[in-house]
């Protein structure tokens, strides 16, 4: 086999090879590329799960939009925990003084218990008669119920002759079911002053059933080197940049944020129950002076976002497939110029000096 | 992945391409080769060897060209009547001339014919040395055929004439 064949073989295998890649790029172009519904619609769950600590944050040239997150993983909305409330029943000839003494005792000793929580001392005379008129658990838990209370601290006072009697309750909302029944020996004196003394001895008894303050939900603090950006977590507008904390649920989450003139910022943070995470966006220009990779003349500065031409994938392509085409080209061409005189065989010189030819004779 | 299927077409083709490089000429084919032995004579005193072709056959003639001139000069050719006569400088025998080390150099004249048409008999070939114009070496023979075979090889032994001896070395 002559040379010349092998090389029209190995070009045409070039082309060969060439062909599908290019063909398999243009038929499934990256999701990318892709608009962002048909990215939302094609990209699948992701199968392996969320690492397991927060990603670098690393500008992204190019942010396809997810598709909207379970319900799960949306960030949950900050609440604010039901007060406990803390009510003195005063018996017949208690004196309003005691009461209070006695009230704002209570809420003081409870209050450091509450993990933060509201502690309410009930002063109104219409709950404080409402619940002391109650014979029952649902009337007293309808009570607090009403009151959005998550707790009630009662505190029933008596008067025996000059001493004061009294019986610690806490009772849960609704069903007005006693958590706790504290009757405190002996007698309080009367004088207000000295009632919170032994209303300290409760302390024990009401730190046991107070609910314990639950956990606080994870926030999360998204900055940004440019103000007004618009910052978006899971797909959710969050607003424009500054935005304040966010109350979001547990999980990885991507934050995106944009800003015309600005490559779009992309990450995704993994964030554990309970944590405050914090994100900071660094947005890059799209001008050459602030660009964070030098000035990148394949890079284009149009505002669109996310055009750079390296990451193209028909950029390379292109860049393979015409160099492979001229390559091929050229070797045809040098081919068909070499055996182009194939259909007029000259024949070849022997080495050495030719002598001229003999004519003549019979 | 799809910078791999760009570049393995890209690498295919510089293998295409640096396949075709080199030369797809085949070596022309080995001419006939006529051995110029010259014995008892010291190749260098030469100051030019004739080897004259002259046909056979009765009215048969070399056809006739212009003077042709080979190795940068040192080779001449010329066609005169029905005798040619190829002219090789004394330095160039000088210069490719081997001691075959039993007293006798070998000089490789390698000639070919295109001619087609076969001559019998073929013609010979007489080789004269020359030394200040005096004839000091002399040699003859007849071609095996005409035309000449290609890759073969016939010596022609070119001795120094006796009545000259001391002219044949330094």
């Amino acid at each position: 086999m002559k040379r010349s064949h092998v090389t029209v073989a190995v070009a045409l295998l070039a082309l060969m090879a060439a062909a599908p890649a290019l063909a398999q790029d243009a038929e499934a172009p990256p999701a990318a590329e892709a608009p962002a519904e048909e990215a939302a619609e094609a990209e699948a769950p992701p199968a392996e799960p969320p690492p397991a600590e927060t990603p670098p944050a690393e500008p992204q040239a190019q942010v396809a939009p997810r598709p909207a997150p379970p319900a799960d993983r949306r960030y949950a909305r900050p609440r604010t925990p039901p007060p406990i409330l803390v009510a003195v029943l005063p018996g017949e000839r208690v004196a309003a003084e005691a009461v209070t003494a006695a009230r704002e005792a209570l809420v003081a000793q409870i209050g450091p218990m509450a993990g933060g929580r509201a502690v309410h001392g009930v002063g109104a005379d219409q709950m404080v008669s409402a619940l002391s008129a109650c014979d029952g658990d649902t009337c007293v838990g309808s009570i607090l119920a009403e009151a959005g209370a998550q707790a009630g601290v009662l505190l029933r006072l008596t008067r025996r002759g000059r001493q004061l009697a009294a019986a610690l309750e806490i009772r849960d909302p609704v069903s007005g079911a006693l958590r706790v029944e504290a009757p405190i020996e002996g007698e309080l004196p009367t004088e207000p002053a000295d009632l919170a003394e032994p209303l300290a001895g409760l302390s024990a008894r009401i730190a046991s059933a107070v609910p314990s303050a639950p956990a606080q939900p994870p926030s999360l603090l998204i900055s940004t080197t440019v103000d007004g950006a618009t910052v978006t977590v899971d797909g959710e507008d969050i607003g424009e940049s500054p935005v304040a904390p966010i109350a979001i649920a547990d999980g990885t989450h991507e934050v995106i944020v944009r800003l015309a003139g600005y490559r779009a910022y992309r990450t995704e943070t993994r964030i554990s129950p309970g944590q405050r995470a914090r994100v900071d966006a660094t947005l890059e220009s799209m001008d050459g002076e602030a660009m964070g990779d030098g000035d990148n003349p394949f890079t284009s500065g149009d505002g669109g976002g996310d055009d750079d031409l390296l990451s193209q994938w028909w950029f390379w392509t292109a860049i393979g497939g015409g160099a492979a085409v001229l390559i091929a080209g050229i070797v045809i061409i040098a081919v068909v110029a070499s055996d182009s005189g194939d259909g007029m065989p000259m024949p070849q010189q022997p080495m050495g000096i030719p002598l001229p030819a003999i004519q003549g004779g019979p | 992945m799809r910078r791999a299927l760009t570049l393995a077409p890209l690498l295919a083709a510089v293998l295409a391409l640096a396949t075709s490089c080199g030369d797809d000429t085949p070596p022309p084919p080995e001419g006939f080769h006529l051995n110029l032995r010259f014995m008892s004579l010291d190749p260098t005193v030469l100051d030019r060897v004739e080897v004259i072709f002259e046909a056979q056959g009765t009215g048969e003639q070399f056809m006739a060209i212009e003077p042709m001139s080979y190795a940068d000069g040192a080779i001449t050719l010329e066609v005169d009547t029905n005798r040619l006569t190829m002219t090789i400088a004394g330095s160039n025998i000088a210069a490719f001339a081997e001691d075959q080390g039993d007293g006798s150099y070998v000089y490789d004249l390698e000639v070919f014919s295109d001619d087609e048409v076969p001559r019998t008999p073929a013609p010979s070939v007489r080789v004269i040395g020359v030394r200040g114009g005096e004839q000091i070496a002399e040699g003859f023979l007849f071609l095996p055929q005409w035309p000449l075979p290609l890759g073969q090889t016939s010596v022609v032994n070119v001795p120094c004439r006796m009545a000259v001896a001391d002219r044949c070395i330094r």
